[in-house]
């Protein structure tokens, strides 16, 4: 399989409608959220019609078992009313109708997205968590044209296209049921001193560019500014509501003086009220916003002399 | 130009009906008046939801033709006069004085209610455009007692022994119904958004009407059943069957399926069909109180042509108005 990731929805539709124009009729998409216009080109699902058929027949069966019940099995004179009453069946066969309508399509909810199954090779792909985050993604089987998907992905303007999981793949084909069948072995104790995979990574900052800070500036105006402002000043309308404990200002003294390191710890693991943006913020994106706060306070605090282009006349003092 | 001129010919036809048969003649004009006042009260309820709202579908779309219908209101006040004034014509309790009914039903008590609900109505229909919001918080649930107690006094009160304590809500959910449809044709777009009301408006009628009718079929006292037996009765069944038919059956086939609720053509023709369900709905209230048999003739012809002109005429100027 190859998985493409992209930057925004509309990025992920332009991708889509690409891609079918080159042939490519087996898309998968994975986003955070419901995309509307992505709903139009993918092909409408037969489940609505699935479930409107069984409830116009468990309707119809509902009134026909009334009528069985009332007219041929056991006959009742309600008040001297007509055995079969069209009126009084209604509610039995309007309810037992809906009711076999939204169970079947819950049910087949259930089995259309495979939703008992917690696991998915798809799932192993690097950064795969963020689809529930901030991704969008695209995924191709890896049909005999490979290289030529994966030029047509790249053109559509991924932000880095992958092929995963070729073990992964490949396994599901096993018959992983059958080892119910089997004798259990006693659970396996990890060997003394083992690591588990993936809690070992380096954390270190990646080298400060021009690049990583306007990454920060663009991470930092989605999760932080809300709170903090867009200068870093926390003038914002929800630090205003937050009359107990306002949101601090990162212009203040005492921020001013955090380095780098100490404010990529604030980012992980969240301070006072403000909650951790681990999950969020990979490292490489923590690292972008604190060398963006550093540069957010440089720029709100500079002496004159240091702006370059002070002595440029008409430019005046201007305070914050 | 053209609505005041099927207006002035629907008038005039119903002037000179009035001056042979004067009951049948004011007939026709209360169930036509009933079909233009619920479509404006149900326009009013609309706006009001839109307002409070605020969704997209009617600040953007549905927005303009609604509140056109809802500044008719003020004229269709006016037009309530010629009930009032043949009151004696139309309502039996006005020369056989019941007196468990007698205050409640005495012309004096009548005229002076009408008098509140028109006012109220043309007053939130004035306001709504100064504080929308405001307007709309509060007038939403006097809109809703006002056309409950209209209903029931201006159709309801023609067969004074009957009584259903839905029957305000069934005039209410149909004139909703109809104003949805209304405004699905006039609107600038076709949205599926106003398809989806306009479905659930139909599934509401159908709700609401089942209720009235089941109620009444199960308690089976004779003073409720006569007032269904009366409009089951011979030609009125084909009325009834219609009614199901175009405003519930249809509508809510043709509207259900996902394609078909956002074809152009589909929201129309369903719009057609329930305003014309509608018109046939406030025919068969009123009619078979008056006249008995089946009837529908020239004079409720030219009193629905007339009312309706007027309405789509005023709405129409009105659009243009907020347009321009």
């Amino acid at each position: 399989m190859l998985l493409a990731e992209f930057e925004s929805p509309e990025d992920l539709v332009r991708a889509v409608k690409q891609l079918r124009l080159l042939g490519h009729e087996d898309v998968e998409t994975y986003t955070p959220h419901a995309v509307e216009e992505l709903e139009a080109l993918l092909p409408r699902p037969r489940l609505p019609w699935i479930a409107g058929i069984v409830g116009f027949l468990a309707a119809g069966g509902a009134y026909l078992l009334q009528w069985y019940l009332a007219c041929v099995d056991y006959p009742l004179d309600v008040g001297g009313r007509p055995a079969h009453s069209p009126l009084a069946f209604v509610p039995i066969a309007f309810e037992l109708g809906l009711l076999a309508a939204s169970l079947t399509a819950v049910v087949g909810l259930f089995v259309g997205c495979g939703l008992p199954r917690l696991w998915r090779p798809i799932f192993e792909a690097d950064g795969f968590e963020r689809a529930a985050v901030d991704g969008f993604f695209i995924a191709l089987p890896e049909t005999a044209a490979r290289d030529e998907a994966r030029r047509a992905l790249w053109a559509t303007g991924a932000r880095r296209v992958v092929a995963f999981g070729l073990l992964a793949v490949l396994l599901t084909g096993c018959d992983f049921q059958r080892m119910t069948d089997q004798r259990r072995p006693e659970p396996q104790v990890p060997p003394r001193g083992s690591v588990a995979r993936g809690t070992v990574r380096s954390e270190s900052s990646p080298p400060v560019t021009r690049a990583l800070l306007a990454r920060g500036r663009d991470r930092y105006t989605i999760f932080c500014a809300p709170c903090h402002g867009v200068l870093g000043d926390a003038n914002t309308a929800i630090a205003d509501r937050m009359t107990l404990r306002r949101p601090r200002s990162l212009q203040d003294e005492g921020t001013r003086a955090k380095a780098p390191e100490e404010l990529y710890q604030v980012v992980k693991g969240g301070f006072g009220l403000m909650s951790s943006y681990e999950a969020q913020l990979p490292i490489e994106d923590r690292w972008a916003v604190a060398h963006y706060v550093k540069a957010l306070q440089l720029s709100q605090s500079a002496p004159r002399a240091e702006v370059p282009g002070a002595d440029v006349p008409g430019a005046e003092e201007k305070r914050p | 130009m053209r609505y005041w001129l099927a207006a002035t010919i629907g008038v005039v036809l119903l002037a000179a009906y009035f001056l042979v048969m004067p009951r049948d003649a004011l007939a026709a004009y209360l169930s036509a008046y009933a079909f233009t006042w619920s479509i404006a009260l149900g326009a009013l309820t609309l706006a009001m939801i839109g307002r409070l709202t605020e969704a997209r579908w009617y600040m953007e779309n549905a927005r303009r033709p609604t509140e056109a219908l809802v500044a008719t209101i003020p004229l269709l006040a006016i037009l309530f006069a010629p009930i009032a004034l043949g009151l004696s014509h139309l309502y039996p309790w006005v020369w056989t004085v019941d007196p468990a009914r007698a205050s409640f039903l005495s012309t004096g008590f009548f005229l002076a209610r009408s008098t509140l609900y028109l006012a109220t109505w043309a007053t939130l229909a004035v306001l709504l455009r100064q504080s929308p919001r405001t307007v709309s918080a509060v007038g939403l649930p006097l809109v809703g007692l006002t056309t409950t107690f209209a209903a029931f006094d201006w159709i309801m009160s023609l067969e004074p022994q009957w009584s259903s304590a839905a029957f305000g809500l069934y005039v209410w959910t149909g004139g909703f119904q109809a104003a949805l449809a209304l405004i699905v044709l006039r609107a600038p777009r076709r949205e599926s958004a106003l398809a989806k009301l306009l479905l659930t408006a139909s599934i509401f009628w159908a709700y609401i009407a089942y209720s009235q009718g089941f109620i009444i079929w199960i308690a089976q006292i004779p003073r409720e059943t006569s007032w269904y037996v009366a409009r089951t009765s011979g030609a009125w069944t084909w009325v009834l069957v219609t009614l199901v038919l175009a405003r519930f059956a249809v509508p809510f086939l043709a509207l259900l399926p996902y394609a078909w609720k956002r074809r152009a053509r589909v929201q129309v023709a369903v719009s057609v069909l329930v305003i014309g369900g509608h018109a046939l709905d406030m025919h068969w209230l009123v009619a078979p109180a008056v006249h008995g048999r089946f009837a529908f003739g020239l004079v409720h012809l030219a009193a629905l042509v007339a009312l309706s002109s007027f309405l789509l005429g005023a709405a129409e100027e009105e659009q243009e108005v907020v347009t321009a």
